[in-house]
């Protein structure tokens, strides 16, 4: 009988085509312009307030030796890692941006790790000899600073890795610089106040040459990836479309109401059980079919990336649970108030509302605290959590969160329908 | 044998009474002609004996068992055509059918039969595999009622199954009560067409504001009214006060007018004849003819509530 009412309901959504267009053809369509437009900037969390980083700095001071001028030599202890410390990350400039601390290897990859770190820039042990070496010899080994990341956070990112980019270019600008002079006044000691004159020519061929031969590295944390917008926005398009598909479930009880139709189905002995059991398996399937056909679509036409297909079907199953039983909870309050204006209201204001602070448009990291919390674990924010974490590669121990929230939103629902259908029984004698 | 009994049914809504002290009886095998004007609380009642609407007050009986404690008596055996078009448009004739034929338990090895039988019953064999959507005014009331049937009730309620159609499906469904009555289903038949109920019912009730003020065979009813005679005034012109002074004679019941056309209920053999002269002739009104008729049941209406039944 609730199979019966169930395969109704369905059969009624795929021959609609307006509810087709609303919750198939928009959300593709959005995903692919947004998807497109945005590129790979997006992701989850990009706060206003400073970055934290951790420097790790291994290295050994090196000895710079002097024998240029008086053809003696003399020894300069040099330490590019310290001079990028103390001239850069404490300079007044970034002091608002990015907030440091020095902190061995182990103490920093574990703060990153539980997420209390943007960056770890690391300096190997050899890096102040590597950069000298190339100084002496261009065509030594490329020099390499590493930088650890949190994935959640590529906005973060670019700019720890603009900051630190720029400090070796600069380095391997100067580097260059040096060794073309050095070897032409070894070459002609006579040429000596040409050659100085004519540094600056040099220094701007070096700029125009720009080839920096000491580079940032930039390894990605664990095995998490950064998002593709294409991903973020399919996420993001999928948990705010599934909710009108919640919605129309809803929307054809009232129309049954309308119609009278409502009246006959009553009369063939249909219950609250039969009622709200079709809703639940109708709208779980037709959930589960959209979201499906969401993923399958951007994948094919744009290539984009599942990352975990077992814990994608996963996290979709629970999702289009939930919204079965959101979908519950309205039709029980359309049967119980058939006066109701709450299914125009959900489809005009609710359903936007929700995708805005749940993160369907924007990060909702741009937003005051309390509404972060709530976007964080209403249906649709819960649901792009575990979607975009999926994509990023996170561990199914990793979803937990998502996941429970998904759960206690369908219980709240479902506790809520119970109260409402219980305090008006006379409605289903 | 009473098949169905309400007894001292009400039904408030907001301190509006809808239904008040109703008592009603369909007996095994009739055909009982509900008859009232939009409003007189007829739906209301329908919907409370099929048990989708909670009386305020009052029982109901089906054969000798309270409907009000276990629905599931009458559900099974009643079938209900609604007043609205309660269907499904976006799917075929046959998707309705085979939808409803499934949630009235109709068995899977029945269902294509029942519904082949239906479709025959009500006309739309031909039709069946059409989206609803295209079918004309009438073919969806005439499906509204083949899904009442699928389950074979005994006791099938039409609320106002005619209204807004050709009267060609009317006289189809018409026709179809009739047949369906003579195969032993008892019909509570609701309408405000009076034309239908006299034709088509054994019992007629009359209702008007929440109960009945009425009930009996149609020659029963006709009787409380045969002490008066109508007479039909035909006149040329209508002017003011001639009305109210015809009405102002002792022997005049009611007057109503129909454009050129005064009806009047006399009291049996008054004669008003020389007054009625000496009243036109003061008012300047030429008498074009007169009539006298035996009445109908349309006036036992009017005789009862001093309104008439037609569409207000
Ligand atoms: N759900 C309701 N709420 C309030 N008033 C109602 C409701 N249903 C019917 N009524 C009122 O009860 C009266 C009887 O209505 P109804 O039974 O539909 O009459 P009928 O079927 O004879 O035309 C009308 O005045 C109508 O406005
Ligand atoms: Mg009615």
């Amino acid at each position: 009988m609730i199979v019966t009412h169930a395969w109704k309901d369905i059969k009624r959504m795929l021959r609609d085509r307006k509810a087709l267009m609303i919750t198939v053809l928009m959300p593709t369509i959005l995903t692919a312009i947004l998807g497109l437009s945005i590129g790979n900037m997006m992701n989850g969390n990009t706060k206003l307030e400073t970055i934290p980083i951790a420097v790790v700095n291994q290295s050994e001071v090196a000895s710079f030796k002097n024998n240029i001028q008086s053809g003696e030599t003399s020894d300069t202890p040099v330490d590019f890692a310290e001079i990028f410390i103390e001239n850069i990350l404490a300079s007044e400039d970034l002091q608002d941006v990015i907030s440091y601390e020095q902190l061995s290897k182990e103490r920093a990859l574990q703060k990153l790790e539980n997420g209390k770190l943007s960056t770890v820039i690391f300096f190997p042990k050899s890096y102040n000899q590597e950069v000298l070496n190339v100084m002496n010899q261009p065509s030594s080994k490329q020099v390499e600073v590493t930088l650890y990341q949190n994935p959640d956070e590529s906005l973060h990112n670019e700019v720890i890795k603009g900051v630190v980019e720029s400090y070796t270019n600069q380095l391997s600008k100067s580097v260059i610089a040096q060794n073309t002079m050095v070897t032409l006044m070894m070459k002609e000691p006579k040429l000596q106040q040409e050659i100085t004159s004519s540094m600056g020519e040099v220094i701007q061929k070096v700029n125009e040459t720009n080839r920096p031969n000491i580079s940032v590295m930039r390894e990605p944390f664990g095995d998490i990836e950064s998002l593709s917008g294409m991903q973020y926005f399919t996420a993001g398009m999928a948990v705010m479309f599934m909710l009108y598909v919640g919605g129309y479930s809803a929307i054809y009880v009232r129309d049954e109401i309308r119609s009278g139709t409502y009246n006959r189905l009553r009369s063939t002995g249909m219950s609250f059980w039969h009622l709200a059991g079709g809703k639940f398996i109708s709208t779980a399937l037709l959930v589960f079919l959209q979201i499906i056909f969401l993923f399958m679509f951007e994948k094919l036409v744009f290539g984009m990336e599942f990352t975990n297909i077992y814990l994608l079907l996963l996290m979709i199953v629970i999702t289009a649970l939930s919204v079965s039983c959101l979908s519950i909870l309205l039709t029980t309050i359309t049967v119980v108030n058939q006066e109701t204006r709450l299914n125009e209201l959900f489809q005009s204001v609710i359903i936007p509302f929700l995708a805005m602070v749940g993160g369907s448009f924007i990060s909702i990291s741009m937003m005051p605290e309390p509404i972060q919390m709530f976007g964080h674990n209403v249906i649709n924010g819960a649901a792009l959590q575990g979607f975009t974490y999926v994509m990023q590669g996170y561990s199914f121990s990793e979803l937990f969160g998502p996941i429970l929230a998904l759960l206690i939103n369908g219980l709240i629902f479902l506790v809520l329908s119970g109260l409402i259908i219980f305090r008006r029984k006379e409605v289903f004698r | 044998m009473a098949l169905l009994e309400a007894i001292e049914l009400s039904k408030t809504f907001q301190k509006h009474k809808a239904v008040d002290d109703l008592h009603i009886t369909i007996r095994e095998g009739e055909v009982l002609g509900l008859l009232g004007p939009n409003g007189a609380g007829k739906s209301t009642t329908i919907s409370m004996i099929a048990s989708l609407l909670e009386p305020s007050r009052g029982e109901i009986l089906y054969k000798g068992k309270s409907v009000l404690k276990k629905s599931e008596i009458i559900r099974k055996e009643l079938g209900l055509v609604p007043q609205e078009i309660a269907l499904y448009p976006e799917f075929t004739g046959k998707e309705n059918l085979m939808f409803f034929a499934r949630l009235y338990k109709v068995p899977k090895k029945e269902r294509a039969e029942r519904i082949a039988e239906v479709l025959s019953i009500v006309g739309l064999s031909d039709r069946a595999s059409d989206k609803v959507e295209k079918y004309s005014g009438g073919m969806k009331r005439r499906l509204n009622i083949a899904c009442a049937l699928l389950h074979k009730p005994k006791l099938l309620i039409m609320d106002e199954p005619t209204v807004g159609i050709d009267p060609q499906s009317r006289n189809h469904i018409l026709e179809m009560v009739k047949q369906l009555n003579t195969k032993g289903m008892s019909i509570l038949y609701t309408s405000h067409y009076m034309e239908e109920v006299e034709t088509l019912c054994d019992r007629i009730a009359i209702m008007d504001h929440g109960s009945i003020i009425a009930e009996g065979k149609k020659q029963d009813l006709i009787g409380m009214v045969q002490d008066q005679d109508l007479l039909y005034v035909s006149v040329e012109q209508q002017v003011a006060g001639f009305e109210q002074a015809v009405k102002e004679i002792d022997e005049v019941l009611f007057m109503e007018r129909e454009d050129f056309r005064y009806k009047i209920g006399l009291k049996q053999q008054a004669e008003i004849l020389p007054e009625l002269f000496t009243l036109a002739h003061e008012y300047g009104i030429r008498i074009q003819g007169i009539d006298i008729q035996s009445p109908r049941l349309e006036d036992v209406f009017l005789h009862l509530t001093g309104r008439s039944l037609r569409d207000e």
